[in-house]
């Protein structure tokens, strides 16, 4: 189950799923087919390994796990705050399964702070499982409690205004991030 | 590198090469839709095999009351007649057969062996299906090419098809026989395809098992037609045949006619083989609840057993002659169900085994990173770009969907554009309708590509959830396929980015095994 966020990692996994056995489950976030900020150098034959994430901004005060789309919001909103003196770590998962428990891990370690990024809804959404391992295997190095941000708990209305209330933007990852860092 | 793991069409392929330059084994070389005469010695075997399955079926529930095993029993009595002549027309190692969980008969007949049947029956390690993985009564024998893939209803139509276009693509003569009850014509994915076998030409027969009810259901609320397969009577290169399922000889000159039919290439067949049921639906169903005695009565009546034994009496075989099999079977069954008992269980430690499939892993980048300058492109042409690449790469690779190519289109958003220009229809083509990915779910090769279907998630989650699994944990194989569903997910791009209209897509590989 892999979600590239890069176009060098759409095309990293994309080579390694065609070459693979069995299922692989790409998630293709379409939203960034033509979006500057997804656009990447692409080297010869890239591929990238199921279950490897990758550090896109690295950071000391606070951990974001995120995939798809919103590794642009969370890379956004670092961007900001380190202009207010924090330094925020950007960790893009690009495989769920199988997870890059080790990256994880050794991120949160580092920074002590957690917030998990999706666009997939909040409750019961898969960051309640990166929440719960993050709980389990860094409880004792944590600062605060591990955030999640992602949709709200509704299907998502076509009209834009019902589209941004429902989604998670740069604002919202933004938002969550100095609750995480002011606790 | 490619792809150097044979896969079961081209392992097929090969057996038939050797076949074919034997001059055996090939249905284009027999008489066709010509009504079979069985001689004595033809009579005989086919008799043991009736009578063979039925003592198995017979002995199944007794598992279930002894608390070994074989909690899904669905009985196969009333069903005999086509159930031989389907197991009869499969050629071992070379066809493929989809069979569904009432098919015992058709799997014994096919080339199970009643210890296989049994092993199966109470899950043991050495169930040739799936190692005690896959529900009882799901028989499989891969090896042979007797695949279970899953338990939905009428759902392995879909892998019948597509294993259909990929002897077709290879040009290998195989058939591919898939068998279901009547009810599951209803299944939508049905309809996909068998429309999509029709429109291919592919060389599919399908056999549907009428015994008048889905469970508990009557027929009379499947569909307005007497016979099923009625519904599928404006399909322009179907061949639809219809017999006296309880009837092995006409069964069999049904299943002749329609094997001539497909190897002809002129398209798929249906077989629709009128049974009764004799038992109830499964040892989970009470049929007296819902069947009079005089109903039950008259299934009993039409038994086809008692009818064949008659018929094998009165061509040639003596009494004496048939109470040899039958004692022959009743030992060759006590025999093989000591075997079973005493088989290996599996281990509860190999619950983890074939979870996730064993990952293609390159050299070159280790942990997927790299520091490469240049010019960055877009995600979209890095997918189009990527697809292209491994298209170059690997000839066994076939994208197909919903919107996949038309002239100068190339999928909703242009993802596979220039790719049928490239690669040829034979490997990037449309499918017939938005969810019909799945249903060539087993496609043509190694690594096929599919894109399509905006509503991957809800309308199509038993071929999504359904065939995956069965792909590589249950058959507790690593012999899975390449398959990469891509569901473009996020933000609506109903809105945004796209400059074509916009929808979703998926994309999936997969090869036949």
């Amino acid at each position: 189950m892999v979600v590239p966020a890069f176009a060098d990692d759409a095309a990293g996994l994309l080579r390694t799923a065609m070459r693979s056995r069995g299922m692989t489950c790409y998630l293709e976030p379409k939203f960034l087919y033509n979006s500057k900020m997804a656009q990447a150098v692409v080297p010869p034959d890239f591929a990238v390994p199921f279950g490897k994430a990758r550090v896109r901004r690295e950071g000391k005060d606070l951990t974001v796990l995120a995939y798809g789309t919103p590794v642009h919001f969370a890379l956004e909103a670092a961007e900001k705050l380190e202009k207010e003196g924090k330094s925020v770590e950007v960790v893009d998962l690009r495989s769920l399964s199988p997870l890059d428990t080790e990256a994880i891990v050794a991120s949160v370690k580092k920074t002590h702070r957690c917030l998990v990024a999706h666009e997939d809804k909040v409750f019961g959404g898969f960051g309640g499982e990166l929440a719960a391992l993050v709980g389990e295997q860094c409880f004792a190095w944590l600062d605060a409690p591990v955030a999640r941000v992602g949709s709200e708990f509704t299907p998502v209305g076509f009209n834009r205004i019902l589209e941004r209330a429902t989604l998670p933007n740069t604002a919202k990852v933004l938002e969550a991030m100095r609750k995480v860092l002011a606790f | 590198m490619s792809l150097d793991t044979p896969t079961l069409v081209r392992a097929a392929i090969n057996a038939l090469a050797a076949e074919q330059a034997a001059g055996t084994g090939d249905h284009a070389t027999m008489p066709m839709a010509q009504p079979r005469k069985p001689g004595k010695e033809d009579l005989a075997g086919m008799y043991r095999l009736m009578h063979l399955g039925r003592v198995l079926d017979d002995k199944a529930p007794n598992y279930l009351k002894q608390a070994i095993g074989w909690s899904y029993h669905a009985p196969s009595a009333g069903h005999d007649g086509i159930q031989l002549a389907l197991g009869l027309s499969f050629r071992p190692g070379l066809d493929y057969l989809f069979p569904y969980y009432r098919d015992m008969t058709t799997c014994l007949a096919a080339g199970l062996t009643p210890e296989e049947i049994i092993l199966n029956g109470i899950s043991k390690k050495t169930d040739a299906a799936s190692g005690g993985r896959h529900m009882s009564n799901h028989f499989a024998k891969p090896a042979i090419g007797i695949q279970n893939v899953s338990s939905l209803t009428g759902n392995h139509t879909q892998h019948a098809a597509g294993l259909g276009r990929a002897v077709k693509h290879y040009q290998s003569r195989a058939i591919v026989y898939c068998s279901q009850g009547e009810s599951s014509l209803s299944e939508g994915y049905c309809y996909e395809a068998i429309v999509g076998a029709d429109k291919e030409r592919l060389p599919v027969v399908f056999v549907v098992q009428d015994n008048g009810y889905g469970i508990s259901v009557p027929k009379r609320d499947q569909a307005a037609n007497e016979f099923l397969c009625d519904n599928f009577k404006g399909l322009p290169n179907l061949r639809i045949l219809k017999c006296d399922g309880l009837d092995v000889l006409d069964s069999l000159a049904a299943m002749d006619e329609a094997i001539a039919h497909v190897a002809s290439g002129a398209g798929p067949a249906m077989v629709y083989a009128t049974c009764v049921r004799i038992g109830s639906h499964s040892n989970s169903d009470k049929h007296e609840w819902y069947r009079d005695e005089a109903e039950l009565a008259a299934a009993k009546a039409a038994d086809p057993l008692p009818r064949f034994r008659a018929h094998c009496l009165a061509n040639g075989l003596t009494e004496a002659e048939l109470k040899a099999i039958e004692t022959a079977n009743a030992a060759e069954y006590d025999a093989a169900s000591t075997r079973a008992i005493q088989a290996p269980d599996p281990e509860g430690a190999s619950i983890h085994d074939f979870v996730l499939p064993e990952p293609w892993v390159g050299e070159r980048y280790p942990d997927g990173l790299h520091q490469e300058k240049g010019t960055p492109i877009s995600f979209i042409t890095a997918l189009n770009q990527t697809l292209k690449e491994e298209f170059r790469h690997n000839p066994d690779t076939f994208i197909w969907g919903q919107d996949m190519a038309n002239k100068e289109k190339g999928g909703i958003f242009n993802v596979s554009k220039g790719m049928q220009q490239e690669f040829g229809e034979g490997r990037v083509f449309n499918a017939p309708s938005p969810r019909t990915s799945s249903s060539a779910r087993r496609t043509a090769s190694p690594v096929s590509t599919t894109r399509s279907g905006s509503w991957w998630r809800a309308p199509s989650s038993p071929t999504t959830s359904g065939p995956p699994p069965s792909r590589s944990w249950r058959p507790a194989t690593s012999t899975g396929g390449p398959m990469a569903s891509s569901v473009p997910t996020s933000r609506s791009a109903w809105h945004r980015g796209a400059t074509s209209a916009a929808a979703s897509t998926t994309r999936r590989t997969s090869k036949p095994g």
